[in-house]
C-alpha cells in the first residue's frame, strides 16, 4: 500500500472501520513507514484530545421538563374529543360496550385464576436477580471467556443436558463475552454473558416447553432490569444494570426473541364476529412466522376460534418490518393474547 | 388511554437519548437557547412519527430527526451572508506535514481551544466529528443519521480531522 493510500485510510483505520484485508495492508505499511506511523500518532493525539476534553453537552433539566409538559399537553388534548362522543352513543353501542366489558372481566378472572401463573414468574425473577448479582460480586462471571459463539456453544457440551442457542450480537452493540454454568429452578442452566459498553448482561437459558412468548420487561429491582421471553423450546431471562430501553433493544436484537410494538396494534375493528388487527409492526430484526408457534396451539386456535392465519390472516409472510393484517380470535386464547400483547 | 400508553412508551424509549439529541443540536446551532428549541421541536416531531418507528437503533432514529430539524432551522435562521458554502476543491488541503511538535501541540490542547476549533468547522464536518468522537457512533450509524454513504462518512471524517488539526496547530502554535 502506498503512503498516499495509507494517509487516506488512516482515519478509518483508527476507528476500526476498515475491512480485514485493508487493515492488514495498513499494518504492514505502518510498521515500515515512519512518516505514516507519525500521521497515525497525530490522529491518535487528536482523538485523545477530543475525548479528554469532555466536549459533549448534557440536556438541561429545564428542557427535559419542557418536553415532558408539551407531550402531556399534546396527549391530553385528544382525550376530551373521545369522551364527548361517548355521551352521544346510541343504545346498541352501549350494549356492545357492556358485552365487551363482561368478556374482559371474565377473562381477567381466568388470568387471575392462574392461567398465566404470575407467581411462578416472580419466583424465577427473584432467582435470576440473585444469580446476576452473585455472578458480579463473586468475580465469577464467566467459566469460558470468548467472543466467539463457536467456542462458547460447544463449551456447554457434556456439561448440560441441552445445547443452548448462542449468538454473538456484536454488530448490534452487544458483543458476546463468554458463558458459564448456573443453577436456577432446581436445574443447571446456561448463562451467556454479553457486554454493553461497561455493563454486563446475563442471559439465562434453559429448555422449556411452554411455547412462544413475547419478550417483556418483568421488573426492576435495585437498579437492575429483568426481561424474559421464550422461543424455540427455550426460556430466556436477561438481567442487567443497563437501562430498560437498552435491555429491550438487546432482546430485540436477539434472533431468539421477538418484541411486538404494542402501540402499533392500533387499528382494531370487529368484523364478522372477530377482531381484526391491522398494521402490526415487528420490532427490530424479528421475523415472526405462524410456523414458529407451537403447531398444535395454532391449529386449535384456528379450529376453535377461527383465529390466527384464518381468512385474511397474512401473518406467515415472514417478512421483516412489514405491515401485515392478521386475524386474532376474540376468545382471547393464550396464543392470540401473546401475539397481540394483551396478555403481556 | 392508548394515547397515554403511547406517551409513556415514548418517554421510556426516546427520552433516554435526550442528551445525545441536545448535544447534536447544540453543536449544530452553536447556541444553547436555539439548541433547546430545536431539540424540543425534534422530540415533538419524533412523537408524531413514533408509530412509523420500525424498531432498530433508537438513538440513530432520533438523531436523524434532530439533524433534519437543525438544518431546517439553520436554513431559516442563519443570515444569508454567513451560510457556509464549502468548496471541497479549494479546501481539500493536504494533511498537515507531520511536524514533530504537532503531537505535543495536540496533547496540550485545552477544552476551550478545542471547542472553538470544532465550532469553526463547516457543519458537515462538525456533525461527523460530534457523532463519532462525542457520541461514539459507528460509521454505519453516522451514515444513517446523515443520509450519506459509508464511503462519504469515512472521507468526511478524515477531512474533518485534518482541518481540525490544522486549526488547532495554527491556534496553539502561535501561543507557544
Amino acid at each position: 500500500m502506498s503512503c498516499e493510500l495509507t494517509q487516506r485510510f488512516v482515519s478509518g483505520y483508527l476507528d476500526g472501520e476498515l475491512d480485514l484485508v485493508r487493515t492488514i495492508e495498513m499494518e504492514t505499511h505502518l510498521k515500515n513507514c515512519t512518516v505514516c506511523s507519525r500521521e497515525l500518532e497525530n490522529q491518535q493525539a487528536l482523538r485523545d484530545a477530543l475525548r479528554r476534553g469532555s466536549l459533549a453537552y448534557a440536556a438541561p433539566a429545564a428542557l427535559r421538563e419542557r418536553i415532558q409538559s408539551s407531550l402531556n399537553a399534546s396527549t391530553t388534548r385528544d382525550v376530551p374529543k373521545r369522551t364527548r362522543s361517548w355521551t352521544t352513543l346510541p343504545i346498541w353501542q352501549w350494549a356492545a360496550a357492556f358485552a365487551v366489558l363482561a368478556v374482559c372481566s371474565v377473562t381477567a378472572w381466568q388470568f387471575a385464576a392462574g392461567v398465566h401463573a404470575p407467581s411462578n414468574d416472580q419466583r424465577i425473577a427473584a432467582e435470576v436477580f440473585a444469580s446476576h448479582v452473585r455472578s458480579l460480586e463473586a468475580n465469577h462471571l464467566m467459566d469460558v471467556a470468548s467472543t466467539d459463539q463457536h467456542t462458547v456453544k460447544p463449551w456447554f457440551d457434556g456439561k448440560l443436558d441441552f445445547s443452548p442457542p448462542v449468538e454473538d450480537l456484536a454488530s448490534d452493540g452487544y458483543p458476546l463475552v463468554g458463558g458459564r454454568l448456573d443453577y436456577l429452578q432446581g436445574r443447571e442452566v446456561a448463562a451467556l454473558v454479553y457486554q454493553r459498553r461497561k455493563h454486563f448482561i446475563n442471559v439465562f437459558v434453559w429448555p422449556d416447553g411452554s411455547g412462544l412468548s413475547l419478550a417483556r420487561a418483568v421488573e426492576s429491582r435495585q437498579g437492575y432490569n429483568l426481561m424474559r421471553w421464550s422461543r424455540g423450546g427455550f426460556q430466556f431471562w436477561a438481567a442487567s444494570d443497563v437501562s430498560a430501553a437498552d435491555l429491550a433493544e438487546f432482546a430485540g436484537s436477539s434472533k431468539c426473541a421477538f418484541l411486538l410494538n404494542q402501540n402499533s396494534v392500533n387499528k382494531r375493528r370487529k368484523e364478522k364476529g372477530r377482531f381484526l388487527y391491522s398494521s402490526l409492526r415487528f420490532y427490530a430484526s424479528s421475523v415472526l412466522r405462524v410456523s414458529e408457534f407451537n403447531t398444535e396451539d395454532t391449529e386449535k386456535c384456528h379450529r376453535e376460534h377461527r383465529g390466527l392465519g384464518g381468512e385474511g390472516g397474512r401473518i406467515d409472510d415472514g417478512k421483516r418490518n412489514t405491515d401485515s393484517s392478521v386475524v386474532l380470535c376474540d376468545s382471547l386464547c393464550p396464543l392470540c393474547c401473546a401475539f397481540s400483547g394483551i396478555a403481556d | 388511554m392508548p394515547e397515554t400508553a403511547r406517551r409513556e412508551r415514548f418517554e421510556q424509549t426516546v427520552l433516554p437519548h435526550l442528551d445525545a439529541a441536545y448535544n447534536l443540536a447544540r453543536w449544530l446551532t452553536r447556541n444553547d437557547q436555539d439548541a433547546q428549541d430545536v431539540t424540543q421541536e425534534a422530540c415533538l416531531r419524533a412523537f408524531r412519527f413514533f408509530d412509523g418507528y420500525q424498531g432498530g437503533n433508537m438513538r440513530a432514529w432520533l438523531l436523524t430527526i434532530v439533524r433534519n430539524t437543525c438544518y431546517t432551522w439553520l436554513h431559516q435562521n442563519r443570515a444569508p451572508g454567513s451560510a457556509e458554502v464549502f468548496d471541497e476543491e479549494i479546501h481539500s488541503a493536504e494533511s498537515p506535514a507531520g511536524a514533530d511538535p504537532e503531537i505535543q501541540i495536540l496533547a496540550s490542547a485545552d477544552k476551550e481551544t478545542l471547542r472553538r476549533a470544532l465550532e469553526q468547522l463547516p457543519d458537515i464536518f462538525r456533525e461527523v466529528l460530534v457523532l463519532r468522537e462525542l457520541e461514539g457512533m459507528s460509521y454505519k450509524e453516522i451514515a444513517d443519521v446523515a443520509s450519506v454513504s459509508l464511503g462519504t462518512v469515512m472521507s468526511r471524517l478524515a477531512r474533518a480531522r485534518t482541518r481540525l488539526r490544522q486549526s488547532l496547530v495554527a491556534a496553539l502554535g502561535k501561543e507557544s
